[in-house]
């Protein structure tokens, strides 16, 4: 017998803030909220380690910015710094500009030239700002004092990374999103054997997803084993 | 054609493309829909490229589609559609428009009457009644205030240079929003040295070069930002050279803000550089920490918020290097204590800021302040702690201990402990040095300066 071959689908997943685990991020997510409303802050500098959610966090706003019928942008810039810098230009007419991963325009002059621009059009025609970088500003590989001291402007917070019961809760929520259970006992059982910091638990259930679907088992914790193990 | 055209495309592109590609490219796009034309605006010509080869096909298949029998043409092209202020003013049109007006905002409007209404792009935030005075930036707030009561006098052209974020900005604006009051029909133009050459570009491109002199040339002030981003501009610095001249010559006012003393922009023409030297140049140092508590006591009197001595204290003691950071730090202790429902205490500051400062005292220690006076100084850092007593090694071990006395909180006696083992009073004698120094010699100032940019950031 053929095993069921595993479509290689990207799954649609659809970041909101209600699918976010808070954990010990709620000052964060409010004034993303916030932000989308009337008094928020202009400009928000988010940081942390990987997998702590910050694309996820970035792509939410959109979400909700969308919901209120907001203009919006959102700029991966590990994707884009390969290109041309002019992709920030004409952007101060949008509501909401999120940039992921600004530490990218390290040792980049032109680059940081740009988004040293961009931030004073946005703050003269006084739409919305939020970056995301795996540091603080002033941590960062950045040249033009202008940009980094302009980076500091509004708050600049840290996203926590989240305990082992809410990266449980996180690996079920995600199990669910892409459309399978996960029970609490067997996500735990991943947890304390095979990974603990949410990257390479997504890895983990990322191979589950396939070989449960080829071989059409159930997550039990013998059948994660039998993976995991074999 | 129904308006829900483009919201039913979305939807179907919903189910094709993923969130990251609708966000990055297709949800910056703003619609226009005509007759039988659906217009799609995109921010700039990299956008505009990227949708059309990876896109637009999809885009046209669906449009197709949902339109059935009544077509609709699909034009992409390059501009916006400011929903609160402008009409749509795409670059196309004003190709198509035998003779574009010029403004310092989109570059060019439909409108014919050049200069009617001059966009002024002034902050109105930004005033003299919010400029806290210290001695860092006294000098710099008076000769603002001369030219805002006498502009086009003898302070032409007004030169307002310093490190980042300490407020040339914020004065620039407080002048141009004076000379409005004063004269609210007066012709003012704030922009960044960088709008500057990007429209000057866009002018050359468009043909519209003449209007653009016409314009520029045409004011009452001109207020341009950060003018070393002219470095190495040149065709933006020979414009900006006759503009200058035409400008002063009818005697309107210039100001100008910069990082750095006039002549020590590299890649500036000479001329330029002498010219910027006519009227009056004015330095604005970082202010010093009853002047940064005065400036959190104003920010947070114009939030609402009760900030209490010793918080404001805490806070400006902490960051020291600008004014933009204390401002961020500011507004985060506020939006926690709002959140939390906590009051704004001594301890709560403290909490709330800690990976901040867990950060900076990892940054400046009197060991890295060190190293780094040594590196500038080309010395080594062993010669710090040494005994040697030649000039070329004091004069930086001085500087060195004047900084851990300003950067760090480690007391005299530790910072002596830490250049060689020396007394308390030798690290007093050298901080009064470099005090007095730093009035008397402009490039112990200098390096001073430079040397606490870099170690503040």
């Amino acid at each position: 017998m053929f095993k069921q071959l595993a479509l290689d689908l990207q799954l649609r997943e659809t970041y909101t803030l209600d699918n976010f685990i808070t954990g010990d991020n709620a000052l964060v997510i409010e004034l993303l909220r916030q932000a989308v409303a009337a008094d928020g802050e202009q400009q928000l500098y988010l940081w942390g380690d990987v997998f702590t959610g910050k694309s996820h966090l970035l792509q939410a706003l959109c979400q909700l910015a969308i919901e209120r019928q907001l203009t919006i942008s959102y700029l991966p810039f590990k994707q884009l710094i390969d290109y041309s810098p002019e992709v920030l230009e004409g952007l101060e007419v949008i509501d909401l500009i999120c940039i992921d991963d600004v530490q990218m325009v390290a040792g980049r002059a032109d680059w940081q030239l740009r988004v040293f621009d961009l931030i004073n059009r946005i703050r003269e025609s006084g739409k919305q700002l939020v970056f995301a970088a795996d540091l603080p500003p002033n941590e960062l590989n950045i040249q033009l004092e202008d940009l980094r001291s302009r980076l500091n402007w509004g708050p600049v917070l840290r996203l926590q990374g989240l305990d082992d019961q809410d990266k449980q809760r996180a690996l079920q929520l995600r199990a669910s999103l892409r459309g399978f259970e996960l029970s609490e006992q067997t996500a735990n059982f991943i947890l304390k054997n095979y990974a603990r910091d949410l990257a390479g638990l997504f890895d983990r259930l990322e191979q589950l997803d396939k070989v449960s679907l080829a071989e059409q088992r159930r997550l039990t914790i013998p059948f994660v084993k039998s993976v995991f193990e074999s | 054609m129904t308006v829900a055209l483009w919201g039913q495309c979305l939807q179907l592109l919903e189910q094709e493309l993923s969130d990251q590609q609708l966000n990055t490219w297709i949800r910056p796009l703003q619609v226009v829909e005509e007759a039988d034309v659906l217009r799609l605006l995109a921010p700039n010509r990299f956008v505009l490229d990227w949708v059309k080869q990876h896109f637009l096909e999809q885009i046209t298949r669906i449009t197709d589609q949902i339109s059935g029998d009544q077509p609709v043409r699909l034009s992409l092209e390059i501009g916006s559609q400011d929903k609160k202020a402008k009409p749509a003013t795409p670059v196309s049109a004003a190709i198509q428009n035998t003779k574009p007006s010029y403004t310092p905002d989109s570059g060019f409007a439909p409108s014919r009457d050049v200069c009617q209404v001059v966009d002024h792009n002034l902050n109105l935030g930004f005033t003299f009644e919010n400029f806290v005075e210290g001695k860092s930036n006294q000098l710099a707030r008076a000769a603002s205030m001369q030219v805002s009561e006498n502009p086009g006098g003898a302070y032409n052209p007004l030169f307002l240079y310093g490190g980042v974020g300490l407020g040339k900005t914020h004065l620039m604006h407080a002048v141009g929003n004076k000379l409005r009051e004063i004269k609210p029909d007066a012709r003012i133009v704030y922009l960044h040295s960088e709008r500057f050459v990007s429209n000057m570009i866009k002018a050359l491109q468009h043909n519209a070069i003449d209007e653009f002199k016409q314009f520029y040339r045409g004011l009452d002030a001109l207020l341009i930002d950060d003018i070393q981003f002219f470095a190495g501009k040149g065709r933006s610095q020979e414009e900006f050279f006759h503009t200058f001249n035409a400008l002063l010559e009818s005697g309107s006012q210039i100001i100008l803000t910069c990082d750095r003393y006039p002549k020590e922009v590299e890649g500036l023409e000479e001329r330029l550089k002498s010219r910027f030297g006519w009227g009056l140049p004015v330095c604005i140092d970082p202010p010093e920490l009853e002047t940064r508590v005065a400036i959190l006591q104003k920010k947070a009197e114009e939030f609402g918020v009760e900030l209490p001595n010793e918080v404001a204290f805490f806070i400006g003691k902490r960051i020291r290097s600008n004014i933009r950071e204390l401002e961020g730090s500011l507004r985060r202790v506020m939006a926690t204590a709002n959140f939390t429902g906590k009051p704004i205490t001594l301890e709560f500051a403290k909490e709330t800021l800690r990976d901040l400062i867990a950060l900076q005292d990892k940054l400046i220690t009197i060991e890295n302040i060190q190293k780094t006076v040594a590196e500038y100084y080309k010395i080594r850092s062993s010669d710090l702690l040494s005994n040697r007593r030649s000039r070329s090694i004091t004069r930086p071990r001085q500087l060195a201990m004047a900084l851990s006395k300003e950067l760090t909180n480690h007391s005299l006696p530790e910072i002596g402990n830490a250049f060689g083992g020396r007394d308390h009073t030798t690290v007093l004698h050298g901080c009064r040095k470099i005090a007095e120094l730093k009035e008397s010699d402009p490039k112990i100032n200098e390096d001073y300066t430079n040397l606490f940019r870099i170690l503040s950031h």
